[in-house]
């Protein structure tokens, strides 16, 4: 009878209960954690701002920054500034895309100075921006050639 | 007064690394104009080859991929040649390395097999009910990084929509941006593999 009271008494210790039961409050945390991670989509990432030469013939493309998705996600660009940002009334807008590493392309989509533009559900892969301007222009004087400008910008992709 | 750097050893060939150890130990106006040549010789060195990997990088970069390169060995030839033709990735070889040329058009022609292999699992089974195995595509004798990680994952995706037994999730996958759809004809000559999948309806 002692033996089965002991055992009565031990379940029913506050303490020990307590010892018992937090293994499993360990393990449920830790479950939803796990279940967490896997609905909350990956953070962002940034890389930028940053400055690449794109030339103003409106033909030449200029190659930018490679990043590398962390999962499917969306890609953003944003021109940030350009300079020159305007020459004989002509914006330096670009056309800009970015290649994935095994040769797949985005759309491309133009962007002005203080503008974002973004590719949904874009397939993980590692991804190289590519610019070029969307209109000839003599950014040059009265130098030969068209010349260039600096376009500086920012790109957000799935971290 | 002689002209500086401009005597020559008896006998001896002309040349300014022969010229530079005659004039040591004469007068002063050579030892002034060696001590020049030593200050300037680096400077040369350095203008040259600036100007070297200069004309070899303008080469390089001008230089189109032929099929014959030996990055396609072990790829069909048909394949190589319809890719490297496609005016969408001859854009993208554009501007870049020629080591990042030769990883991308090796993983180029890869990814338009892989493509197509894509495509026909669809087709097959959205016509019969169940999907075809997947066909593994050839892989060239010397697989060029990042590419061919980024062909092994495309195969990996295929492999992986074909598993979910819901080809919703192939033509999601062929249908996405940075996917195959938009990028590739499905026949040579054709259609994109996008407009043939949204022929079949969602």
């Amino acid at each position: 009878m002692e033996g089965r009271r002991g055992l009565v008494e031990e379940v029913r210790d506050p303490d020990k209960t307590l010892l018992t039961t937090l293994p499993l409050l360990v393990l449920v945390g830790l479950a939803s954690l796990a279940t967490l991670a896997g609905v909350v989509p990956a953070s962002a990432a940034t890389r930028g701002p940053q400055v690449l030469t794109v030339s103003c013939d409106g033909v030449t493309i200029s190659t930018g920054v490679r990043v590398v998705f962390g999962s499917n996600g969306t890609y953003k660009v944003r021109q940030n500034s350009t300079n020159p940002s305007i020459v004989d009334g002509i914006p330096s807008n670009t056309n800009t895309w970015a290649v994935s590493d095994n040769g797949n392309s985005l759309s491309v989509k133009t962007v002005s100075d203080g503008t974002t533009v973004s590719w949904t559900n874009v397939i993980r892969s590692g991804y190289t921006t590519k610019a070029y301007k969307t209109q000839a222009a003599n950014c040059n004087g009265i130098g030969f050639g068209h010349g260039n400008y600096d376009w500086n910008y920012t790109v957000t992709y799935p971290g | 007064m002689p002209t500086p750097g401009a005597g020559t050893e008896a006998g001896g060939p002309s040349t300014p690394a022969s010229r530079l150890p005659a004039l040591q130990g004469t007068d002063s106006g050579r030892e002034q104009s060696l001590e020049n040549c030593r200050r300037q010789a680096p400077e040369a060195r350095l203008i040259i080859g600036i100007l070297v990997a200069t004309l070899l990088i303008g080469c390089s970069r001008s230089g189109a991929l032929s099929p014959d390169d030996p990055i396609f060995k072990g790829l069909p030839r048909a394949a190589v040649v319809e890719t490297l033709s496609l005016p969408r990735v001859q854009t993208n070889l554009e501007g870049i390395s020629t080591q990042q040329q030769r990883s991308l058009a090796q993983a180029s022609v890869r990814t338009l097999i892989a493509c197509r292999e894509a495509l026909r699992v669809y087709l097959a089974w959205i016509r019969t009910g169940a999907p075809p195995k997947v066909s593994p595509g050839p892989v060239p004798e010397n697989p060029i990084e990042p590419g061919n990680s980024a062909v092994e994952q495309e195969y990996t995706r295929l492999k992986a929509a074909v598993a979910s037994g819901d080809p919703d999730e192939l033509r999601a996958m062929l249908l996405a941006e940075g996917g195959c759809g938009p990028n590739w004809p499905a026949e040579p000559g054709g259609p994109t593999i996008a407009e043939v999948v949204q022929e079949q309806g969602a």
